[in-house]
């Protein structure tokens, strides 16, 4: 059955004599034959993998990402949807704890983690809400990732979707009831010039992805170092060097962009710096407590020769 | 302290373009986990720093990963790996190539100290064969007896020792004569149970074996013939013609230290109490002895055969079909290759075989 169905759709597929060879060469490894999915079957799935990336190949040869999967988990989510028994059990003995334990992190409270935890798991199982029966979750993994990861995303991404399903079904009195604030919001400083806008946007889109991701993050999102740190898989201290490395080049290039669209270089720095009074309060502010907490030079020398 | 963004900047940040179509989980998890290529990566920040709802679910499945180790705590556990791996060739080679030399060292040594042994044994063998000069009405191996004292006349003492060296070329008669000397002395307690037969020499696996006064004969013609053969290279002659009993002392030592055949013919096994006579009731004198994995085999001066199967609990004799000209032939050789096969070879050159463990015997 699993190798019927794991085949059935890729039927029309071209597969490649490469991912023929990968899938005979790595069908051992990849636990398949447990599930009596053969190696045809197998070199089905990856090809059906291949083709729903969208890796450039120019970037990565197909051998290379082929070797990337997580192939033994790949097998065992497509044997679930499939309806593996033995497959299952395997999955249930390796990941339902992983399941309702993310579920229980993220929900911070029991029933509603087991709610989340139970929807998610009978989505896994290819039943709906409604109880009808429908494709498995389990098929969309392709094992980019861990099975464990993609566990803890999809338990997050319902978990989002459940809380903004339940915020907007929230009635305005019991959101008043709750104590929400309906605050308007800050407005944010003008831009007056045209040029300094067409540069800022300008030099924005020329920002890479990660940089971008980074000063989202840690500027709109207000996350903290070590939460981007985490996710990012380096040091606190790294992410914070890529901040400012990212701040100080992106402010040298708008200002650039200024000035080579006519304004002087004095105009153009005035504009990268928020000339708000209220910041200027502060940093005075600041600068006076650091001087009486911090006691000057001369004063420690008249002391000690005193 | 980071520096902070300015407001223009970041309200432009905050109205960025729309984000598309946001990417499945399989891909998030693997931005997570970062086993995205370059591209790929790049382009799923890209979405994220575009798209909040993606964020959230990155940031909020990422919090829920406590095995998500920090990459200054993963390089510092990978640190040693890496200089591991880095040095791990090197120290391969290194590991090789010291393996290799103590190897070459120990052989040298052994080498050495068994030029020594031999040398010694020599001088006590030349002292007891000038008491007692063998003859071959005595030995009863006429092929070594004979060959033995002729060696000893023709071939002319070597010109000069063979280095200590061990660096005589592999096969010369001279590094064979030291390879064999520990195998003797390791073989057996008592040199006297040296086998020396001919036609043992051509067959691998050879136990013990030998006649009452074997001994006499054989430990001169072993020495006779390590000496002899260099010395027959050097003076043409070929070693097809030089007697290959030498051959025949190269045995399995686990058998020779467990069962022997006496200088008078007696078979004994190796005990903790000692040397014990075996198939005493007999009074057949053995001549050979062979331990495989099909059991003990024990050959007789008139042609008997004897086997055991259980270590040498109890005996079974075996008859071979014989001629009838050729019934006291005694047995010198018995070889087992394996479970199944086997041979046995008389004095007289005669061969039987089995290819069922000893049930059936045929004459070749």
């Amino acid at each position: 059955m699993a190798s019927a169905s794991a085949s059935g759709p890729l039927e029309e597929k071209q597969l490649s004599a490469a991912v023929r060879g990968f899938a005979e060469e790595h069908y051992e490894s990849s636990g398949a034959q447990q599930f009596g999915i053969d190696a045809e079957a197998l070199a089905g799935l990856l090809a059906e993998v291949l083709n729903a990336s969208q890796v450039d190949w120019h970037d990565v040869s197909e051998r290379t990402f082929l070797l990337s999967l997580r192939l033994e988990e790949l097998v065992l989510a497509r044997a679930c949807a499939d309806g593996n028994e033995r497959a299952w059990e395997l999955f249930l003995t390796r990941y339902r704890a992983t399941l309702y334990e993310t579920a229980y992190k993220i929900a911070r409270e029991e029933s509603a983690a087991r709610a989340l935890a139970d929807s998610l798991y009978a989505e896994l199982y290819g039943v709906d809400s409604k109880g009808e029966q429908c494709l498995s979750k389990l098929r969309y993994y392709h094992g980019r990732g861990s099975l464990q990861g993609w566990l803890r995303t999809i338990v997050a991404q319902e978990y989002i979707n459940r809380y903004r399903t339940a915020k907007r079904e929230t009635s305005l009195d019991a959101a008043l009831e709750d104590g929400a604030q309906f605050i308007a919001p800050q407005p944010e400083m003008p831009v007056t010039d045209k040029r300094v806008e067409v540069a800022i946007t300008a030099e924005l889109e020329r920002l890479g992805g990660e940089e971008r991701f980074l000063l989202v993050s840690y500027y709109l999102d207000h996350r903290t170092l070590a939460e981007i740190a985490k996710l990012q898989g380096v040091h606190e201290s790294t992410i914070s060097r890529k901040l400012e490395r990212a701040i100080a080049g992106l402010r040298k290039r708008i200002v650039k962009r200024m000035v080579s669209a006519g304004m002087s270089r004095r105009e153009a720095e005035e504009a990268m710096t928020d000339v708000d009074v209220r910041d200027l309060r502060v940093e005075v502010s600041e600068t006076l407590q650091q001087g009486t907490l911090a006691p000057t030079f001369y004063k420690e020398k008249g002391e000690s020769q005193g | 302290m980071n520096p902070e963004l300015p407001k223009s900047i970041r309200s432009a940040l905050a109205s960025q373009g729309a984000a598309g179509a946001h990417p499945p989980a399989d891909l998030l998890t693997a931005f997570a986990e970062h086993t995205l290529s370059q591209g790929e990566n790049e382009r799923i920040a890209d979405h994220l720093a575009r798209c909040e709802e993606c964020r959230e679910v990155v940031f909020l499945g990422s919090s829920t990963d406590e095995r998500c180790v920090p990459q200054h705590r993963r390089a510092a556990v990978q640190a040693p790996l890496r200089s591991r791996s880095r040095w791990l060739p090197r120290m391969t080679w290194l590991v090789s190539g010291g393996a290799a030399i103590a190897i070459v060292a120990g052989i040298l040594v052994q080498q050495y100290l068994a030029h020594d042994r031999s040398n010694q044994k020599n001088a006590q063998v030349a002292q007891v064969a000038a008491q007692q000069p063998p003859t071959a009405s005595q030995t009863g191996t006429p092929s070594a007896s004979v060959i033995a004292p002729e060696a000893k006349k023709t071939v002319p003492e070597p010109k000069a020792k063979p280095s200590r060296s061990g660096n005589l070329p592999r096969g010369s008669s001279d590094t064979l004569a030291q390879r064999l000397a520990p195998a003797t002395e390791a073989g057996s307690p008592d040199v006297a149970n040296i086998p020396l037969t001919s036609a043992a020499s051509q067959l691998p696996g050879i136990v013990a074996g030998g006649s009452a006064n074997s001994f006499e004969a054989a430990v001169p013609t072993q020495n006779t013939f390590a000496e002899g053969q260099e010395g027959s290279q050097a003076h043409g002659f070929t070693p097809s013609r030089m007697p290959a009993a030498p051959r025949a002392l190269v045995r399995q030592p686990s058998a020779a230290k467990t069962w022997r055949v006496t200088p008078e013919g007696h078979l004994e096994h190796f005990t903790p109490t000692g040397w014990t006579g075996v198939l005493t009731d007999q009074t057949a004198k053995f001549r050979v002895v062979s331990e495989s994995r099909s059991g003990i085999w024990a050959g007789g001066s008139r042609g008997e055969l004897f086997h055991s199967a259980d270590g040498g609990e109890n005996w079974s004799e075996i008859a071979l079909p014989a001629p009838p000209d050729a019934k006291n032939d005694p047995i010198v050789t018995i070889h087992f290759a394996d479970l199944q096969h086997g041979m046995v070879v008389t004095e007289n050159g005669l061969r039987y075989s089995t290819s069922d463990g000893g049930k059936n015997w045929t004459r070749e």
